[in-house]
Order: structure tokens, then sequence, then C-alpha cells
């Protein structure tokens, strides 16, 4: 079905926080999961395995050298703080073993690094360039979930060789993941009581006047 | 460091070229004086009547299958900037027993959509299946706005009796309710599929906050005259008469809004801090004033007895809110010499706020919304600066000796608070499984606590201020944030507030003593209501578009006076 942009994030949001991600990273996630959503659905299928693994913290001991290398990151759970990063230009170069998910690090670097021109590499392959919100990619690279060995420059825009995508304008999720989605939101709603019925919303139940 | 300042107001300012007079933050944006606020010629639907009478707007009718009750569907369009916009109307039977504003209401007496465009029929036949089941239907991105609408089975009855026998309603009973019906909701921007905001963010008349809700909401209105004089009509063809203009003009739409506009504005600072921002430059704009020509002059004296009438006429059930009116008509009236004394001197609209510090908030409040309303075109403008598209975000290289700064000189409110008081931690909000209905819940005597929403802003600002002390100054946010995630919802807020300052309710929202109808009543005299008719602390009835022109007024030069509407 295909569903609005704010809805969207508006679920990935609430899934994120019934996931029991903290609600600063859950706003930053679901901005990120639907905007590289509309380039490439599947991220809302992977979203729920994405928000449930375990966490796994990152550290960075030396903040003088402007690059860094890490081992395992986790997309929802240190990807933020890899774009931090970027955008502040505390890093210049990151090189990532492995990422469980290397789609949802671009929407992360597509919503929140809007300093400069960064490029990815995977495998030394030139695969995505992220440059004032746009997106350019190798189309291959739009069927990732994880990936190893990925690199992350600062751009110098030389290399043409990947073209520019387009967001669609309205986003199709098929049920089950919609569904995937809304079971996780669920945890953040809290049940009746009779109680919550009659008082938590301060009026009555009728309104004929 | 550099810090962002060209989200607030417009590109050009900075918050050291605000004007001098301005009132701070700190004083305005206490739920004690953001309860007392009245519209202004800044609000919304102010707004939105000022550019289709500027673009001389005419309604027509497209369609009109009701039946003798009133059931059926119908469809009204407006042109503004070139673009159709059409309210389609359906009406159904409601039992009295399932007549209920609350969200969790399955059923309604009338619901809508705003579509973009004029409907084909087969845009109406989908639509018939969906709209009269609001939340649980389906859209697409040519629908702009979703909404329903509950009679005021009082009202409405004694309206349609009266017309039918070709008689005017009863003036008293049409002042003392206001509207034929009252929305009981109204979704704009992407929900249930309906389109987002970009879509019509950018076409004119539409880049403001709320115009395409506002403009919903007006149409609505105005099916709801006809509505009534279709069914007379059908009742007795030979007798019945048109509703008079007068009547027209003063039958608003009635609204009930609940809970879930107070974390609306919690949960937007960057677009409350511009409403905020744009309001408060107004104010202090119009205190700057040198001395008022004759022309100005006569306008706040018409305008000053006015606002006395409107509040003569200002009823509600509510104890509190009683109270509160009956104290502002008291010092409205005495004020009256001296008001006329003032208008005479220099910087008269100064002294005038000077003169109501004395007095209660809802005093200061209206002299302020009275100043603003003699402003012109100047002030207007301010209206471009009231949006935003922007949320908070980190600064992941601001310092924490910086971020610690920003703590200690906007959110002393905040570290003042003593949580270890049972009182400051009484409510939490939250949403309910049934309907998703924002509600609030106490503490500790009800379950679900651990889901509550992040609205306890000051109580996160004190957990943040404790671990910041064990951190070194020099240390960045996004390694500090790296250690501790949990805060990065906070140190957003936070570092907006060095940006934004307008964006924070300086208050404990969850203190027992905290009141949710101030932040209602705040947001919706942003969007031009009066006549505040709580029916609780966390409930509230009021009226749009009262005294606000009809479609077939459009074209009248005086279409934008219409602040505090009086029914003589």
């Amino acid at each position: 079905m295909f569903r609005s942009f704010s809805e969207t994030v508006f679920l990935c949001y609430k899934a994120c926080v019934g996931g029991g991600v903290d609600i600063g990273t859950a706003q930053d996630i679901a901005v990120s999961t639907t905007l590289i959503g509309t380039y490439q659905n599947e991220i809302f299928g992977q979203l729920p395995d994405l928000i449930s693994a375990p966490q796994n913290k990152q550290h960075i001991t030396n903040t003088f050298s402007k690059t860094a290398n890490f081992e395992s990151v986790l997309a929802v759970h240190n990807g933020l703080f890899l774009a931090d990063c970027l955008q502040s230009n505390l890093l210049e170069e990151i090189k990532i073993k492995e990422i469980d998910n290397i789609l949802l690090f671009v929407g992360i670097c597509l919503h929140l690094v809007t300093e400069f021109s960064w490029d990815i590499l995977i495998d030394d392959k030139f695969v995505v360039r992220i440059s004032n919100k746009n997106l350019s990619a190798d189309l291959a690279f739009l069927a990732s979930g994880g990936a190893k060995n990925i690199t992350i420059q600062k751009s110098d825009e030389t290399n043409k060789s990947l073209i520019q995508l387009k967001p669609t304008s309205t986003i199709f999720i098929d049920a089950e993941n919609w569904h995937a989605l809304n079971r996780l939101a669920a945890h953040t709603y809290v049940d009746e009581t009779m109680h919550s019925r009659i008082s938590g919303a301060g009026a009555g139940l009728t309104d004929n006047d | 460091m550099t810090l962002p300042v060209s989200h607030t107001l417009n590109d050009a300012h900075s918050l050291a070229q605000l004007p001098a007079q301005i009132r701070q933050a700190s004083m305005v944006m206490r739920l004690s004086r953001l309860g007392s606020f009245f519209p202004t010629r800044l609000s919304f639907m102010r707004v939105l009547i000022r550019q289709l009478a500027e673009q001389k707007s005419v309604l027509k009718t497209q369609t009109w299958s009701l039946d003798k009750n009133g059931f059926g569907r119908a469809v009204l369009s407006i042109n503004l900037f070139g673009k159709e916009y059409s309210i389609i109307a359906f009406t159904q039977p409601l039992s009295d027993e399932n007549r209920t504003d609350r969200v969790i209401a399955e059923a309604w007496d009338s619901t809508y959509v705003l579509y973009d465009g004029i409907p084909e029929t087969e845009d109406l036949d989908r639509l018939e299946q969906q709209v009269p089941n609001q939340e649980a239907g389906r859209y697409s991105d040519k629908e702009l706005v979703l909404s329903r609408a509950n009679k005021s089975v009082r009202l409405f009855q004694h309206v349609v009796e009266q017309l039918s026998e070709g008689k005017q309603p009863d003036f008293d009973l049409i002042k003392s309710t206001g509207y034929l019906m009252r929305t009981t909701a109204v979704y704009g921007n992407g929900k249930f599929g309906i389109a987002d905001r970009a879509k019509i963010a950018k076409r004119n008349g539409m880049s403001g906050p709320f115009q395409i809700e506002m403009l919903a909401v007006y149409l609505i209105r105005e099916f709801t005259h006809r509505l009534v004089e279709h069914i007379a009509k059908s009742k007795s063809p030979k007798n019945a008469c048109l509703l008079s203009d007068k009547l027209k003009r003063y039958l608003g739409i009635g609204n009930s809004t609940g809970l879930g506009m107070a974390p609306f504005l919690v949960n937007h600072p960057v677009l409350l801090n511009n409403w905020m921002l744009a309001r408060e430059t107004a104010i202090a704009n119009m205190r700057s004033i040198h001395l008022l020509d004759q022309t100005q002059k006569t306008h706040i004296t018409k305008l000053y007895y006015r606002a006395k009438n409107h509040l003569s006429q200002w009823q509600t059930t509510d104890i509190t809110q009683t109270k509160k009116i009956s104290c502002l008509r008291q010092e409205w009236q005495k004020i009256e010499p001296i008001f006329l004394d003032k208008i005479e001197n220099e910087y008269p609209l100064e002294e005038l706020v000077q003169l109501t510090n004395s007095y209660s908030l809802e005093m200061q409040e209206l002299m302020v919304s009275l100043i603003v309303e003699i402003g012109g075109d100047e002030i207007d403008q301010l209206t471009h600066c009231m949006t935003s598209d922007i949320s908070p975000y980190i600064l992941p290289n601001m310092s924490l000796k910086f971020l610690k700064n920003i703590i200690k000189q906007q959110f002393n409110w905040a570290l003042s608070i003593d949580f270890s008081q049972a009182d400051e931690n009484h409510q939490f909000w939250y949403t309910s499984a049934t309907k998703l209905e924002p509600r609030l819940g106490e503490r500790y005597s009800e379950d679900g606590a651990e889901k509550e929403q992040p609205l306890d802003i000051a109580k996160q600002v004190q957990a943040l201020n404790s671990e910041l002390e064990k951190h070194d100054d020099h240390q960045i946010t996004a390694i500090f944030i790296l250690k501790h995630p949990e805060f990065r919802y906070i140190i957003k807020r936070i570092q907006t507030a060095s940006w934004a300052p307008y964006g924070e309710i300086q208050d404990n929202l969850i203190g027992k003593n905290c009141k949710p109808i101030d932040m209602l009543r705040c947001k919706l005299s942003f969007f031009g209501a009066a006549k505040f008719d709580p029916k609780s602390d966390r409930w509230t009835r009021i009226t749009l578009y009262q005294g606000a022109p009809t479609a077939s007024e459009l074209r009248y030069s005086d279409a934008d006076n219409w602040w505090l509407p009086v029914l003589e």
C-alpha cells in the first residue's frame, strides 16, 4: 500500500521506540529510514531486525586523528554517531569492517550529513556519493543489506561515474512489513482501563448539547 | 563556535536584531501566560481570510445530493491563487448515544475531505466508502485534509425549525452557542495516506502554517449554513426562508479540542518558536510607535469597545474560566478613561502595555492582541516567518562547556524544579491503545508510566545536567552522545534553544499543577479561536470563524475586520 512520508516517519519512530531505541535516536532513524525508503522500499522490511539488534557500543579514543576504523557497526545503534563525526568534521575518513545495513547508513548520512560531499566505497569500489542531500549510486547498491570493507571519505567529486537517483514521492510498503512495524509501535501504547477511558482524556463519553 | 540563527523569524534576522522591547521567553513561555492568549491579526484564520479576500475567491456548489433530511453528499469548491480546492461532505443519521467528540468515536453526523481540485464522480464514489470511516479509511494524495463534525443538536434543530417557518432563529440561542456543527478532528499532513504538507507547502496561499486545514474548516462552515437552509426548505418549501447574512456571519464552526494539541507544541519547538517570535516581534514593533494618527486612534478606540462587548458575550460553564472572564470584564471597564487618555500620548501603545502590567494575565494578553490589531501590512508580513520545516538537530562539535552554558542561561527554569517531590512527577502523558487517543495519567495510581511520551522536558534537562558535571568541558557533543545516546533527544532541544529561544514551554509538564488547557488555548489562539469554553482542564470547545466574512462577503473591503466578534 502507498504511504505518505509523514505517516511512514511516524510509524518508524514509534517502532523504534517500541523496540527499545532511545527517543532522540528513534527520531533520526525514522527520518533516515524513510528517506532511503524513497529510493528502496525493502528497508522497511529490514528495519524491525535492525532495531532488535543487540547494542554494540563503539569507542573512539584518538579524537585528534581525522581517520578511524570500526570493526562491526550496527546502523541503528552506531550509525548516528558516525554521521555526527562526518558532519562535525571530527573525521574525514571512516573504515568499517562490517555493517549490518549499509542502506540505512546511507539514509542516515542523507538526513544528517549536510556538510561537504562524501563518497562511499565497498571493497574499494565507488558505489555511493552523498552531496547536499542528493544520492548518486550504483543501482546494484540499492539491493544491499549488510556490507563489508566500507570506506567513507570526503569526496573530491572527480569521479562522475554514478547517476543521481530520484526519490519517489509516495512510498510503497507491503502490508506484512507495515504490520511488523505496527507490532513494534504497539509497545508504546497503554492498554485502556475503564478509569482511563472515563478520565484520561478529560472529556465525557457523549456530547449532545 | 558559530550557531545557526537563520531559521528563525526570517533569513535576514539574527537574535541580536530582535526589537529592543521584545518580551523575553522567560516571561512569555510560562503556561499561565500561554493559557491567557487571545487571537491576533497574525492568527492563521485571519491570514487565510485575507488571502481569500485579496484573491476575491468565489465559492461554487459542484454537487448537492442530499435528501430532505440533509443526508447524502455535497461538494463545494473555491479557487485560491489559481488552484481549486473542494470540500466533499458526507452526512448521515447519528443516534444521540453515539455522538461523542472524543477520538474514540466511531461515527459522526458529518465527515469531510478537502480534495485537491474538483472531484469526478468516481472520486466521490471511492471517498464515500472511506471518509465516513475517518481514521479507519484509506486515502490518496489527492486528499489534503480529513475531518468530521457533529451537530450542536439544540441549535441545529432550532435553526431548521425556525427557518422552515419563515423565521430567523432566536438571537440569544445563537449568541450562547455560536455554531451549527463542531469539528472533532481536522487531520492534515499525510495522516492515513492523505497528501504530505510538502505537496502544497510551496503553493501560493498555502505556505503558512495550517492554511490548508483552516481552508477546510472555512468550507465546512459554509456547508453547515447551506445544510440548515436545505433541510428547512425541504421541510416547508413554501414557507422556508434563508438564514440572514448577519446570523450567517456570526455562526462560526465549533471545535472540540483535547489533549492531542498539547504534545504538538512540545514536539515542534522550532515551529512554536517561529509562531511566538513573530507574535512577540509584532507586539514589540507596535510598542515602539511614537504617535498614533487620527485613523489609528479611531480604530483602536472602536476595537477597545468591541473587545468590551465581546467579553460581555463570552460565556462558559467552567468555573475557573468564568472567574477569569469576570475579572477581565472589570479590569477592561476600569481602564476605559485612562485608555482614552493614553492614546493621545507619545508611545501610546507602550503606555497601554505598561498600564496592564499590574492586572491579570488575561488582561495583559488582551491588550497586546489589541495593539497588534491596529498594525497593518508591516505586521501582516511577519506571517511569512511563522512556518518551518526544520526539526531540532544535533550540533555535534559543540563543546560541553557551550552546552552547559545554554542550560545555565536558558534552562534555569528547569533546574529549579524539585523532582524529589511527588507532586512534580504526578502526571504522565501517553497514547491509549484505543484508537490512539492521547491521554494523561496519574503516575502513582495508574499503569503505563513506563510508556510515557517525552514531555518531561525539565526532568530530562536535570538528568543531563547532572551527567554533564562528570565530563570535561572540552569534550564535544558527538563523543558525549556516543557514551550516552539516551541524552540525544534532550541535547537536540537544548542546542535548538540557543537559536530558537521561544521553542520551550518553561514549566513542568508532568507536575500536578500542569493544566493542559493552557497549551490548548495557546495553540488555538494561533489558529484564531476565541470564546474558549473549557469542559475540563484537558478539553475545550471553541468557535472558529465566528464573525468572519462568509464566502459571499469576501469581496467587501472590511473582510479582515473581524477580530473578537460581537453579535449586535
